[in-house]
C-alpha cells in the first residue's frame, strides 16, 4: 500500500519523487449552477394559494429539507417532519409573516433549524420528565437499516486501511484532527507542519479512501455479475 | 432565472461543516445553499461519511495499540505470571548474591601487602611456622638454598586439608625465590610445596605458614 509520509518538510509525491511544499493537488472543483426561482413570484403564488406555487416550493425544497432533517434527526418519522416543515412555511407565508420574499431561502432554513431544535428539546424534556415508560407509546427506531450498517462498517474498514498505511506521525495528525477535534492551527504549530503539508496529507488520505471505495464497489459489481452468470447457467 | 453556484463552497469548507467547525455566518451561507443544491447535499453526505469513518477508524487504531501489546505479552493472566516469575527470579538472584558476599558478616580489615619468608622446618606443627596477616597481596620469599640452580619447579599451595588452591611454575636460580600469590588467602594454615622439574616431579620441599 502506498505510504503517505509527512515525516519531514519534504514530501514524497505519488511517484516517489520528493517535492517541497508543493501546492495542493486538488482538482479544480466543478462549478455546478443551481437554478434559483424568482422568490417574490413564488411567495406571491403561495399567498394566492395557487397549486403551482405549492408544487414549486415542494420541488425546490423537498430534497434539501429532507436531507437536512435526516442528517440531524435520523430517518425516523422523516416524512411527517418534512410535511410539518412545509406546513409551517406555507402557513407563515399565507399569514404574511414573510415580509421580504427574497429571503424565503433563509426563512425556510430558520424553520428547519427550529424544527430540529424543537425535536431535540422535546427529547431532552421527555427524558427528564418521564419516570415510567409507557408501553403503548411508540419508540423510534434509532438504528440504521442493515444496508447502511454494512456500508458504515465497510467505510470504517477502508479508513482503517488508509490510516494503517500511513506513517505513525501522519496517522497522529489525522487522528488529532478528526477524532480529537484539535484545530488545524494547533496541530500545525505543535507538529511543525505548514498549512500546505497538512492539507496535502488530508487530501491524499481522502483520495486513497476514495480509491479503495471504488475498488470495493468494482469487486461487488464483479461478484454480482458472477453470481448472476452462475445462477443463469444453472437454469 | 438567477443561478447560484457551488464554487464558493470548497471541499475544505464542506468538511469543516461536517466537523461542526464553521462560524455561524459560514453555516448560514452554506445551509441556505445546500438546501437548494443536490450536488452539495451529496458532497456533504460523502464528507459526513468520511468524517464518521475517520473517527471510528481512529478509535479502532488507537485501541489496537494496547490490544497488540496484550497480544505480544499474552493474556492478563499470562502477563501476571510472567511478571511474578520475573520478580521471584530477581529475589532469588539477590539472595544468591547476598549469600555469597555475606555483607552482614564482619569483614576483617585486610592489609594491602604482606610478606612472609618461608624456610624449611622439620615439623609442620613446630614453633618455626610463620604467621602472616590477611592481605590482598601476599608475597612469599621462599628459601631455595641447596636446591639445584637454574631449574624450573612447580610451586603449589594447599590448605590444611591438602586441597589444591593455586600453583604455578617458578624458576629457582639462587638461594631464594619470591612469588606473589594473586589471591587473598583467608585465615588458616597453608602449605607451599615445591616440586622438582617436570621430568621427575618429586616433592623437594614443603613450607608451612598460617594466615591470622
Amino acid at each position: 500500500m502506498e505510504s503517505l509520509s509527512l515525516a519531514d518538510a519534504r514530501m514524497p509525491d505519488r511517484d516517489g519523487e520528493r517535492v517541497e511544499d508543493e501546492p495542493m493537488e486538488e482538482q479544480p472543483e466543478e462549478t455546478i449552477a443551481v437554478e434559483v426561482p424568482d422568490w417574490s413570484d413564488l411567495v406571491e403564488r403561495i399567498r394566492r394559494e395557487e397549486p403551482s406555487g405549492m408544487e414549486e416550493l415542494y420541488r425546490v425544497f423537498a430534497r434539501g429539507i429532507r436531507f437536512y432533517l435526516c442528517r440531524q434527526l435520523g430517518p425516523q418519522e422523516l416524512d411527517d417532519r418534512v410535511h410539518d416543515t412545509f406546513l409551517i412555511v406555507v402557513q407563515a407565508i399565507r399569514r404574511g409573516d414573510l415580509r421580504e420574499p427574497e429571503r424565503l431561502m433563509g426563512f425556510v432554513r430558520t424553520v428547519v433549524r427550529r424544527q430540529v431544535a424543537a425535536h431535540i428539546d422535546g427529547l431532552v424534556h421527555s427524558r427528564r420528565e418521564e419516570v415510567e415508560i409507557d408501553i403503548n407509546s411508540r419508540l423510534p427506531d434509532t438504528t440504521w437499516n442493515p444496508e447502511q450498517t454494512l456500508a458504515s462498517r465497510e467505510n470504517i474498514a477502508l479508513m482503517r486501511r488508509v490510516l494503517e498505511s500511513l506513517s505513525r506521525r501522519d496517522r497522529e495528525i489525522l487522528v488529532r484532527f478528526y477524532l480529537q477535534e484539535e484545530s488545524q492551527d494547533q496541530i500545525c504549530r505543535e507538529m511543525e507542519l505548514t498549512e500546505t503539508q497538512f492539507r496535502l496529507l488530508k487530501s491524499r488520505a481522502k483520495a486513497r479512501f476514495g480509491e479503495l471505495g471504488k475498488k470495493k464497489l468494482q469487486q461487488k459489481a464483479l461478484s454480482a455479475l458472477f453470481l448472476r452468470t452462475y445462477s443463469s447457467s444453472r437454469h | 432565472m438567477p443561478v447560484d453556484t457551488c464554487a464558493q463552497f470548497d471541499d475544505e469548507l464542506v468538511e469543516r461543516y461536517s466537523l461542526g467547525r464553521l462560524t455561524e455566518q459560514e453555516s448560514v451561507r452554506f445551509e441556505e445553499h445546500f438546501l437548494l443544491c443536490g450536488a452539495c447535499q451529496e458532497r456533504l453526505h460523502a464528507s459526513d461519511e468520511y468524517v464518521a469513518a475517520a473517527r471510528a477508524a481512529g478509535v479502532a487504531v488507537i485501541r489496537r495499540k494496547p490490544a497488540s501489546a496484550a497480544a505480544a505479552g499474552g493474556s492478563d493472566f499470562f502477563r501476571t505470571v510472567v511478571t511474578s516469575a520475573a520478580a521471584l527470579a530477581a529475589v532469588v538472584v539477590m539472595i544468591g548474591v547476598l549469600s555469597v558476599l555475606q555483607p552482614w558478616r564482619r569483614t576483617p580489615a585486610i592489609g594491602e601487602t604482606s610478606r612472609v619468608t618461608l624456610e624449611t622446618v622439620r615439623s609442620g606443627t613446630g614453633t618455626g611456622i610463620r604467621h602472616t596477616p590477611v592481605a590482598r597481596r601476599l608475597i612469599l620469599d621462599i628459601d631455595t638454598s641447596h636446591l639445584p640452580s637454574s631449574c624450573e619447579c612447580r610451586l603449589q599451595i594447599v590448605n590444611r586439608n591438602g586441597q589444591d588452591l593455586w600453583e604455578r611454575r617458578v624458576r629457582v636460580d639462587g638461594p631464594a625465590v619470591s612469588v606473589e600469590i594473586p589471591r587473598v588467602l583467608g585465615s588458616g594454615r597453608y602449605w607451599v610445596r615445591l616440586y622438582g622439574p617436570e621430568s621427575s616431579d618429586s616433592l623437594w620441599r614443603e613450607y608451612g605458614f598460617e594466615v591470622d
